[in-house]
């Protein structure tokens, strides 16, 4: 079981946002035997890449845990939604990026987890041209 | 194949060349010391000693239960840390942060920023200054009043230390001892040292002083994309100025560990001239004072700050000064992503915007 048999899709194809929209999608994982998962975690967040080490935030966060009275059958397709929020807006920078994405955390009995990750914009930034060349590096600590 | 115990591993950045639940292990296992000694400390100290000796030791001897209760605290503190940083994913504890933070309670009535948004810089520090041209007086970027600050405080050690040593020097002359004069040709440099921080530290403080005061006022706070701004300088000071600029300026910066180091890169992405004048003279009498309009793309990146990485706007006054050389001073100032309806404020404002 890895991240190729999660399903997780959303419902623009685009997947360009602006601030203030609503995100919907969904996840499933494919087969035909019922996954033995503990629980699973969907997060819409945002991090950082580039040269600076990596911050994140997450948005909106949902988990849903498997328990006698409610099965959790992840072949079943589950929604979300959210409204997306003003800032930060995506941006790829020369040094510092944001970026955004829904991602699907499964925990699998034994401990072991099986991650899926989809990306989308929010915002209209382009890329940072790089207009001034040179990057300067200073010990701060 | 089962991996070896390794007694030593190398830590490359955030990863480690050993297996996780070891080190894991080895944390809790600390933790549960500490604990188990600072309980055990405790109990030897009320019960053998406090108690039993009644009032003989005075009551500063209670100030000892600070110790053992240190050590427990401490690491009941990072054993519940370690287990929570292990049980819940990346994602689930950054969401109880969040949630954390959106709890957080204002002191006071109308405390709350009302035009906070996530990740972007409170614009209060702005806004709270009114200016006497325009709509706000922009704040200078610290950064080089901890210059003036550092140096001053390396040139009062060294040149402290130089001091004593002399001394000693001058003692052994007067006593004539043997190798006097090597110690003397040996304080040399050092000497030589001192003398240049001094040097370097009256010059900056001559700088400060001659150049003057930058002050910088804004029609308009926050910024936004494809907004027109009115902006005001004025340079006070005894000088004459080879070139003066104002330029709006987009930077951006990242904060990373390199082995034990922690660094910070910068890279200006944006750089715009929006007053340029050339050859003139400021006088005690006569400050330099100049209006100009600023204009943030409209595609710009809102300002932007995290843990390790920001994107940052500031205004840059820059000049060549005759016989002080280049100066340059920073007033930070903030662009939000959307259009916000600005604090009151007691002067009108000036701002015309395009949309």
């Amino acid at each position: 079981m890895g991240p190729s048999h999660i399903q997780l899709t959303l419902d623009l194809s685009t997947a360009h946002y602006q601030p203030g929209d609503r995100l919907t999608g969904r996840f499933m994982v494919d087969g035909t035997q019922p996954w033995q998962a503990r629980a699973a975690e969907l997060s819409v967040l945002w991090y950082t890449a580039g040269k600076g080490d990596e911050d994140m935030s997450v948005h909106h966060f949902e988990r849903i845990v498997d328990e006698p009275a409610r099965p959790l059958d992840l072949r079943m397709p589950h929604r979300f939604a959210t409204v997306l929020p003003t800032s930060p807006l995506s941006y790829d920078g020369e040094i510092v990026k944001v970026c955004w994405c829904v991602r699907l955390r499964i925990f699998l009995p034994q401990g072991q987890e099986s991650v899926a990750e989809t990306a989308f914009r929010l915002g209209s930034v382009p890329p940072a041209t790089g207009e001034e060349q040179g990057t300067s590096s200073e010990i701060v600590d | 194949m089962a991996s070896r115990l390794r007694l030593f591993v190398k830590k490359r950045g955030s990863r480690r060349t050993g297996a996780r639940w070891p080190g894991l292990l080895g944390e809790a296992l600390l933790f549960i010391a500490l604990i188990a000694i600072g309980a055990y400390g405790l109990h030897w100290l009320i019960g053998g000693v406090l108690l039993a000796e009644g009032s003989r030791h005075g009551w500063w001897l209670w100030l000892a239960i600070v110790i053992p209760l240190a050590l427990v605290g401490y690491g009941a503190t990072e054993l519940v840390m370690l287990l929570w940083r292990n049980l819940a994913s990346t994602e689930r504890r950054a969401a109880a942060v969040q949630k954390a933070i959106d709890w957080e309670i204002p002191v006071g009535p109308g405390k709350a920023d009302p035009l906070a948004l996530p990740s972007v810089p409170p614009v209060s520090a702005v806004t709270d200054s009114p200016g006497t041209r325009l709509a706000y007086r922009l704040p200078i970027d610290a950064a080089s009043g901890w210059m003036s600050f550092t140096m001053a405080a390396v040139c009062l050690v060294w040149n402290t230390l130089v001091v004593i040593f002399v001394y000693r020097v001058v003692q052994q002359h007067i006593d004539v001892r043997p190798n006097r004069w090597l110690l003397t040709w040996l304080m040399v440099p050092f000497v030589m040292a001192g003398a240049l921080t001094l040097v370097a530290l009256v010059r900056q403080v001559l700088q400060e002083i001659v150049i003057g005061t930058t002050r910088v006022e804004v029609s308009h706070h926050p910024f936004y994309p494809g907004g027109t701004f009115q902006g005001f300088v004025s340079q006070t000071g005894r000088l004459h100025v080879r070139w003066f600029q104002v330029q709006l300026a987009c930077e951006e910066q990242a904060v990373y560990q390199q082995g034990t180091d922690t660094r910070r890169a910068t890279s200006r992405v944006y750089s715009a001239t929006a007053l340029s004048q050339r050859r003139f003279d400021i006088t005690p009498q006569q400050a330099f004072e100049a209006t100009f309009d600023l204009t943030v793309p409209e595609t710009a990146m809102h300002s932007f700050v995290s843990g390790h990485n920001a994107v940052v706007w500031t205004l840059v006054v820059r000049g060549r000064m005759a016989r002080w050389g280049e100066f340059e001073r920073h007033f930070p100032i903030y662009v939000y992503p959307v259009r916000t309806i600005e604090p009151t404020v007691m002067l009108p404002l000036v701002a015309s915007a395009r949309s």
